[in-house]
């Protein structure tokens, strides 16, 4: 099956769809602005350091537009250049856990403290432990305040380009995660295992957040030749783990870096049942690499 | 129903998320009297699921009903694929028959859409009676066919949560031997001596609960909401009996 553009005659735009876009994608609509003051509904940025292009994309849910509530993902993104070193791009992803109200606080802090703590050359495990008590303090306030409950899910990259080779570290709470896109358009996850739920009765959802009771995290390093990394939230994550479908297509559209605006449209992809928001940062080989084809 | 519909539901496509609920309904001959108040509840519910597409893109929703034997008057679907069937009330409350083809239908059902790739989550049954079982060993075939004992591996592992309503002449001890499992199932008796009242504070909840799960789903933990009832309802509520 091949992504469509989907079109809907009463708002009077296109979408782009993978399979069955559902209900929820062809009848919601923009919905009235949040009651209360945040990020936008779609953050773009792009990049270029010395081997590597970035395009990043944060993309409000359906049912937080149909309920007017805020986009809770967020992602930041940082560079840390040492003499004598090659340049690194440091990554941040975060989904604010939805049952909380003010969790796009929570993803927003920790993805900036995060982002600053790389840029310094903090390393992740120290950088998560200090960003989590950081979070446990304002969450604490927040409460006692009765401004409402945050949390929220985090991974970290650090990265650099070596030849055709990505080199870094990746660091993680709860289920964001890590990707790569191989030259045989083929998708293996950095962080972790995939989770093998065939052999579960039932798919269960529960994710350990931030604020963590120690502060630790789970973290990794890798080297990875060619292809490209993609950092992202579940909305998107869940979808690339679940669907052939959802993995072929975004492999045919990220083999290469797409023109950032196609790229947030892409990340916005309508699929029946995923309505949560979404979030991507990409990073692509800058020039020519022989074997990213 | 739209051609576009038809398609929909022809349509397989692995991965995505499927939160099944079924609504089992007591239509002994006691409810003959009560038939219009229970159908126009499940027409209010199949409504309020309608009019939020996340909901009733993410819900599949199965109708049972129960007297002196058992059937699927609804098989498990989204909502607005159907109209919602007309009940009628007929003879006795057998709660074996109604646990029985429950079991064996959340076990087909999963099955079939495991098959085709979906992601099920944990199904929810909502069990609506006005009365006390009539079959003597009604527990014994509950334990047997929907709960499970991790010791000893016997019953149903992919048990559903029980979630049990009585009204009119139902028993509260027995509502309280329903609810599984412990720390997900809940029971509730409504003691209002009007049904009208009883049935519509009962099918809220059901309502609630169901919309309420199936919104989660934006939130990228998608997770089993049931719901408390309205504090001026009259029905109370409460944890399932620890079995032993």
């Amino acid at each position: 099956m091949t992504p469509t553009y989907g079109y809907d005659a009463v708002k009077g735009r296109h979408f782009l769809a993978i399979g069955d876009p559902g209900r929820a994608a062809q009848e919601i609509t923009d919905g009235h602005l949040p009651a209360r003051v945040g990020p936008p509904d779609v953050e773009l940025s792009m990049a270029s350091l010395p081997g590597m292009l970035v395009r990043a994309v944060s993309s409000r849910g359906l049912l937080h537009k149909s309920r007017s509530s805020l986009r809770q993902d967020a992602f930041a993104l940082g560079r840390r250049a040492v003499r004598g070193e090659p340049e690194r791009v440091i990554a941040l992803v975060c989904d604010g856990v939805g049952s909380l109200d003010c969790s796009d606080c929570a993803a927003a802090l920790v993805s900036h403290r995060l982002a600053e703590f790389g840029s310094y050359g903090v390393s992740w495990p120290e950088a998560f432990a200090s960003v989590s008590k950081e979070l446990y303090k304002v969450a604490s306030e927040a409460a006692e305040a009765d401004a409402g409950g945050m949390a929220t899910t985090a991974v970290a990259v650090t990265v650099s380009r070596q030849g055709t080779a990505w080199l870094g570290d990746a660091a993680w709470v709860g289920d964001s995660t890590l990707w790569h896109l191989g030259h045989e358009l083929e998708w293996t996850l950095v962080t972790g295992s995939q989770r093998q739920d065939g052999e579960l009765d039932y798919y269960s959802s529960a994710v350990q957040p931030m604020p963590t009771r120690d502060g630790s995290c789970t973290w990794c390093s890798f080297r990875i030749d060619s292809g490209a990394l993609f950092v992202m939230t579940d909305g998107v994550g869940n979808a690339l783990l679940w669907s052939a479908e959802v993995r072929a297509t975004l492999a045919s559209w990220w083999a290469r870096p797409p023109e950032p605006f196609t790229f947030a449209a892409q990340v916005g992809f309508a699929k029946k049942t995923y309505a949560d928001d979404r979030t991507v940062v990409g990073i692509w080989p800058d020039g020519i690499d022989e074997k990213c084809v | 129903m739209s051609g576009e519909r038809v398609t929909e539901r022809a349509m397989v496509e692995p991965g995505q998320l499927v939160m099944p609920f079924y609504l089992v309904c007591d239509v002994s001959g006691s409810m003959a009297h009560n038939i219009a108040e229970l159908n126009d509840g499940i027409r209010r519910l199949w409504r309020a699921v309608v009019s939020e597409p996340v909901v009733d893109d993410v819900s599949r929703i199965g109708i049972l009903t129960f007297s002196d034997s058992a059937k699927v008057v609804l098989p498990l679907s989204q909502m607005s694929w159907n109209d919602v069937p007309a009940l009628s009330a007929e003879g006795g409350t057998n709660y074996g028959a109604a646990f029985r083809l429950l079991a064996q239908t959340i076990a087909d059902d999963a099955a079939c859409l495991k098959a085709q790739g979906y992601k099920i989550y944990r199904p929810c049954v909502f069990f609506l009676t006005d009365g006390e079982p009539s079959d003597p060993d009604w527990d014994r075939t509950f334990r047997d066919t929907l709960t499970y004992d991790a010791a000893t591996g016997r019953g149903m592992r992919a048990h559903p949560v029980f979630v049990p309503f009585g009204f009119r002449n139902a028993s509260e001890h027995v509502l309280r031997r329903l609810a599984y499992p412990l720390g997900k199932g809940k029971w509730y008796h409504s003691k209002s001596h009007n049904v009208e009242v009883a049935l519509r504070g009962i099918l809220d909840v059901i309502m609630n609960s169901v919309v309420g799960s199936g919104m989660s789903v934006s939130t990228g933990q998608p997770t089993l909401f049931v719901r408390g009832p309205a504090p001026d309802s009259g029905i109370s509520s409460g944890d399932p009996d620890v079995w032993v």
